[in-house]
């Protein structure tokens, strides 16, 4: 499988090309057909009466520039920083500056920076952060403009109409604002080593959750490492509760708020009716075995990490090991096989991949209902934030202005697809986009409405590091499930109860 | 025969970190997840050093500066202060001492928020001072705590005849005091030294321009968070330490010879 | 030995110090507290400006619920009440009393042994290498140490080979992830717990030890641990005092072992108050809260460190 290369926007001659394009007059880019220049001339594009340069931390996305080099090994990357042109040309007053990825954006920076007024004007940052850790009123609310045309978008009459619903319901606050726009799904997939698959005599992916069981067997049996990561409590629990809960109850959960998707507010409902609660519904937690077995067949090294938090670089990780061809498989996110291909002396060998296969049989709460596809969602690389005046005394009516236009102007189908394409690491989330070649099997997932439900791990941070730390000391097989059980039990109910304080929830509604 | 023996054996262990560094520091990542812990593959990775080179050098420049600064300033005030403690009498000066110890016991995460808006209300963001003036503030504590605990214990008869003679308390420190502190001022510098050099997060937060950085902040700009590939920057950031490591290693034997000269100087007794 | 074991050696110390510890040498001028200011002056502007402005501000944080950003709202006594029904916390006031306990020796006994040995190592030539070789390792920051640690606990680690090695295989442990053993791993890392600081303050301390005593001992017959007994732990007294303070204020700041290794985990099985402080502050947003526990535990090690100093002052001498 190569993902990337064959999809790049700027491979080879076109490449070539397009730089020209880029670095040549206004006038000849229109006629040689740079897409969203054209559009935008066809649209009203608003005037932009703001001089000056706004400060762009993108992260992964950063684009190689002035100041900017590309970080050994990696590729670099283009398309923001075309795009950050073609807006200059649009707006010659406006510059784009864009902060080296080494930034510190850390929780505690963040929140350092926010507190100083030194954040900086459009930020990248994990939308659960800005909904549940990052003090509130940092970023601008977006919700009002998602609801106004996009002025890049020929004929659009409301940005969010482009937009991925489920996504931009999942994203949200609890009290309803949007604080980034969130372009990108990370896919979470089996990829495995065929070479190693081959060595076992695995001749066809699994299909059943026994078969992986029995494909971990017959690989241990040969000597070789079935699996490494670290015990994944927030993939797995969308696709066992996903399934075991089924698609009636799913909907259930989802109408408890108006739009599509399971947000926080709909879970904490949820709780409250005993639907995803422990001690009521004994579904919650029947797939916790199956876990056990599975990761008893991991690496232990990689497993007996701690689940929050970061570990030392250097510490054995899925990636690493597989990237080494130590071990068989990884259940990992859609960056895996770049991440093998650009690894400095990586071991040869052919990346394959797998869904999560029929979960039948793990118990007796085991649906029809196809979840694999529920795992992995819009936590990745395209998550784009305005820091607010309070959080940044550089940002000003003015500036906002600015730098919600260029927000809007690389927040277009088109334009989404071109950055997050060029990675090759995610799907862009956009109407009408496609993903790179490798992708596109996996696309049905973000088509089709989207239910992800971990169990309200989110309610608190507090809860959410919580209930992750137990479901890693049950599969490593330090507590039993009753324990467990009992742990997990009060961990959410913590959770909830802080929730329904912190968000002025009125149960006596539902 | 059993006491050099046995030294080599701890030696080994306590610098083992080193060896480590070196030996991971010359390979790839899947080269260290085989084997961290001795040279399995080949060839060995010297473009490592390179890369890593070509990074942080201009950072040695920057954090070379506020070291060397910090350091003098803290030992400086420090000493003064210390002797003060030690041989002066005023009043409050027990309740000033505590005061001043207190600082050892506030953790620099919590005073993170409201240090970094002080230092952006001095206007002092990406100027060296603004890491300056607080790591000679923050050394303080601990180097008085030190330095008053020695110069109590200095013996009253060397001050005898210099007070005889209408020797200040200025000359006193200066002729007296200091030349005998010698090594336990090396042993101070060493501890700031080593601490101010590899301080991450204030000046991440502080040095924000990428042209002027300081070492440690450059170290981790390869390890910038990336949805990307990002698994080749383990062993790059051991070789980039290990470089930023030289001037401290001969910083190190050159104040060690210091050291001994203050030993067989003077007489230390406590 | 314990850490009381060592305090209780201070007091017997020689004739010869003891005639002059009480005594304060100097020039004679009624207005010499006026120098005394002056000379710490420089360090309470520094001090004031950059050290206790910050804290000061941080601490008001204490009896508010804040989360960094936006403005404080004043709770009075409420963090410390919750607190102290914070099943977390609780534990790991237990936690920090284990490691203290044990960390306190451990921080001071082998430093002391090493310093000794390099001590008696004949030549000054092989004294300056030994102590430059336990010294150098400083240059590493200390998230490598950790590492080899990381490889040495881990399921298929160093330790677990070696146990299986001799035959002590049921000994085998997650030693990192086993809520049992964690603690304990974290105290126990750093073997072989030879702290340059340490090492280098104890080894100044035995080289001022007058050369006559020790003649004098060696003319008796003293044999090496009686001798170091009777003379050397007593005769650096002043440098036992300084490290065991110091020992009793940053041991229990150990922050970084729990915050890269084990992140509090298992469970809450390692998780410290400074650990604690850290993850609500900066990992759940209640800077109030975090800001309360460092005000609790900022009183009680002053309060150890105070009752500490004055012990030690008020032994006759």
């Amino acid at each position: 499988m190569t993902i990337g290369s064959d999809d790049d926007y700027r491979k080879g001659d076109r490449f070539v090309m397009y730089r020209k394009i880029t670095l040549a007059a206004a006038c000849c880019m229109v006629l040689a057909g740079a897409g969203g220049l054209v559009q935008a001339k066809t649209a009203k594009i608003p005037a932009i009466h703001w001089k000056g340069t706004i400060n762009f931390y993108a992260q992964s996305l950063t684009p190689v520039g002035p100041g900017i080099k590309q970080v050994s090994g990696e590729r670099p990357l283009h398309a923001l920083y075309d795009l950050s042109v073609q807006f200059n040309h649009l707006y010659p007053n406006v510059h784009i500056h864009f902060v080296n990825p080494a930034y510190n954006s850390s929780n505690q920076a963040v929140i350092a920076n926010a507190a100083a007024g030194t954040l900086k004007d459009m930020m990248w940052n994990q939308y659960e952060n800005y909904d549940f850790v990052f003090p509130q009123g940092i970023a601008y609310n977006l919700m009002p403009y998602f609801r106004q045309p996009n002025p890049y978008i020929p004929g659009n009459k409301h940005w969010i109409g482009v937009m991925n619903p489920s996504i931009v319901k999942e994203t949200l606050a609890p009290g309803g604002q949007a604080y980034v726009v969130d372009g990108d799904w990370l896919a979470v997939n089996f990829f495995y080593n065929k070479t190693l698959f081959k060595k076992a005599g695995i001749t066809t992916t699994p299909k059943t959750w026994a078969q992986l069981l029995q494909d971990c067997k017959r690989l241990k049996a040969h000597g070789i490492t079935p699996g490494a990561d670290r015990p994944s409590y927030d993939w797995w629990s969308r696709v066992f509760l996903g399934n075991y809960l089924g698609v009636p109850t799913l909907k259930k959960i989802s109408s408890f708020s108006k739009s599509p998707g399971i947000s926080e507010f709909d879970n904490a409902i949820a709780y409250y009716k005993g639907i995803i609660n422990p001690q009521k519904n004994p579904r919650i937690m029947a797939w916790w075995p199956a876990m056990r077995q599975l990761y008893h067949y991991w690496n232990p090294n990689t497993t007996a990490l701690p689940v929050n938090g970061s570990v030392p670089a250097g510490a054995p990780t899925g990636e690493s090991l597989f990237a080494a061809g130590k071990v068989a498989m990884v259940f990992q996110g859609s960056w895996t096989p770049n991440a093998v291909k650009y690894t400095k002396g990586h071991a040869k060998f052919a990346v394959g991949s797998f869904p999560v296969p029929s979960l039948t049989g793990t118990s007796k709460y085991a649906t029809k209902y196809n979840s694999s596809g529920d795992a992995g969602g819009p936590q990745a690389a395209f998550q784009f934030a305005i820091s607010t005046p309070q959080a940044d005394h550089a940002m000003n009516a003015g500036k906002f202005q600015a730098a919600l236009d260029f927000l809007r102007f690389i927040s277009t189908p088109q334009h989404d697809q071109m950055i997050v394409n060029e990675m090759g690491n995610m799907m862009p989330t956009f109407k009408g986009t496609t993903p790179i070649k490798a992708f596109r099997p996996l696309q049905t997932a973000m088509t089709k409405p989207w239910y992800q439900e971990d169990g309200g791990q989110y309610m608190t941070a507090e809860e959410y590091a919580t209930i992750r730390s137990i479901f890693a000391e049950y599969v490593g097989g330090h507590i039993s499930l009753k324990a467990a059980a009992s742990q997990y039990s009060k961990a959410v109910a913590t959770g909830f109860h802080q929730f329904v304080l912190a968000h002025h929830v009125n149960l006596a509604k539902y | 025969m059993w006491l050099p023996a046995g030294l080599i054996v701890l030696a080994f262990i306590s610098l083992y970190p080193i060896i480590y560094a070196v030996i991971n520091s010359l390979k790839t990542e899947p080269q260290s997840t085989v084997n961290p812990f001795w040279f399995t593959n080949w060839p060995l990775q010297w473009s490592n050093f390179l890369i890593a080179f070509e990074t942080i050098w201009h950072a040695f420049f920057t954090s070379a500066i506020i070291t060397s600064v910090s350091v003098v300033g803290i030992i400086a005030l420090a000493s003064l202060s210390g002797y003060a403690f030690a041989r002066i009498p005023f009043p409050a000066k027990n309740v000033l001492f505590m005061i001043i110890f207190g600082l050892l016991l506030v953790p620099g995460f919590l005073t993170l928020i409201p240090l970094f808006i002080e230092i952006k209300d001095f206007g002092l963001l990406d100027h060296d001072l603004g890491l300056i003036l607080p790591y000679i503030a923050g050394g303080q504590a601990f180097a008085i705590f030190v330095f008053r605990s020695f110069f109590s214990g200095l013996p009253d008869e060397i001050f005898e005849s210099a007070v005889m003679d209408g020797a200040s308390d200025l000359t006193l420190y200066g002729r007296i005091v200091m030349p005998l502190s010698i090594p336990i001022m090396v042993t101070i510098a060493i501890i700031n030294v080593v601490g101010i050099w590899g301080d991450y997060v204030l000046p991440s937060l502080v040095m924000n321009a990428t042209g002027h950085r300081t070492l440690a902040v450059a170290i981790v700009s390869f390890e910038a968070p990336k949805f990307a590939p990002s698994l080749n920057v383990y062993n790059i950031e051991l070789a980039a330490y290990l470089l930023a490591s030289i001037p401290l290693l001969f910083l190190f034997s050159f104040l060690m010879k210091y050291f001994i000269q203050g030993m067989t100087s003077g007489s230390i007794k406590m | 030995m314990q850490p009381r074991g060592l305090t209780a050696a201070l007091p017997e110390t020689s004739a010869r110090t003891v005639t002059h510890r009480r005594l304060v040498s100097g020039p004679n001028s009624s207005r010499r507290w006026v120098i005394g200011y002056l000379f710490i002056l420089p360090t309470l502007v520094f001090v004031g400006v950059f050290s206790y402005y910050p804290a000061v501000k941080a601490m008001q944080g204490a009896f508010s619920n804040w989360n960094g950003f936006n403005p404080p709202v004043f709770v009075g006594l409420g963090n410390f009440v919750q607190m102290f029904q914070d099943p977390v916390f609780i534990a790991s006031l237990w936690h920090v009393l284990i490691w203290t306990v044990v960390g306190i020796p451990l921080s001071l006994i082998p430093p002391f042994l090493v310093a000794e040995m390099i001590f008696h190592l004949g030549k000054a030539r092989s004294q300056y290498v030994f102590r430059t070789m336990f010294i150098v390792p400083m240059v590493l920051p200390g998230f490598v140490g950790l590492l080899i640690w990381l490889f040495i606990y881990q399921p298929t680690g160093l330790l677990n080979q070696f146990l299986g090695a001799v035959g002590l295989g049921f000994l085998r442990h997650q030693w990192l992830a086993d809520p049992h053993t964690a603690l304990g791993a974290l105290i126990g890392m750093g073997f072989p717990w030879i702290g340059a600081f340490q090492l280098l303050v104890l080894y100044a301390g035995l080289q001022a030890i007058p050369m006559e005593i020790l003649d004098a001992a060696a003319v008796d017959g003293v044999g090496t641990w009686s001798r170091i007994r009777a003379i050397d732990i007593p005769m650096i007294r002043g440098q036992w005092k300084l490290l065991f303070i110091l020992a009793i204020v940053s041991v229990p700041q150990n922050l970084i072992a729990p915050l890269i290794l084990t992140d509090g985990g298992p469970g809450t099985a390692t998780v410290t108050p400074v650990f604690y402080m850290y993850q609500t502050a900066i990992g759940y947003g209640l800077y109030g809260y975090g800001m309360a526990i460092a005000f609790l535990l900022f009183l009680v090690m002053m309060l150890l460190a105070i009752v500490n100093m004055k012990y030690i002052q008020s032994q006759p001498d």
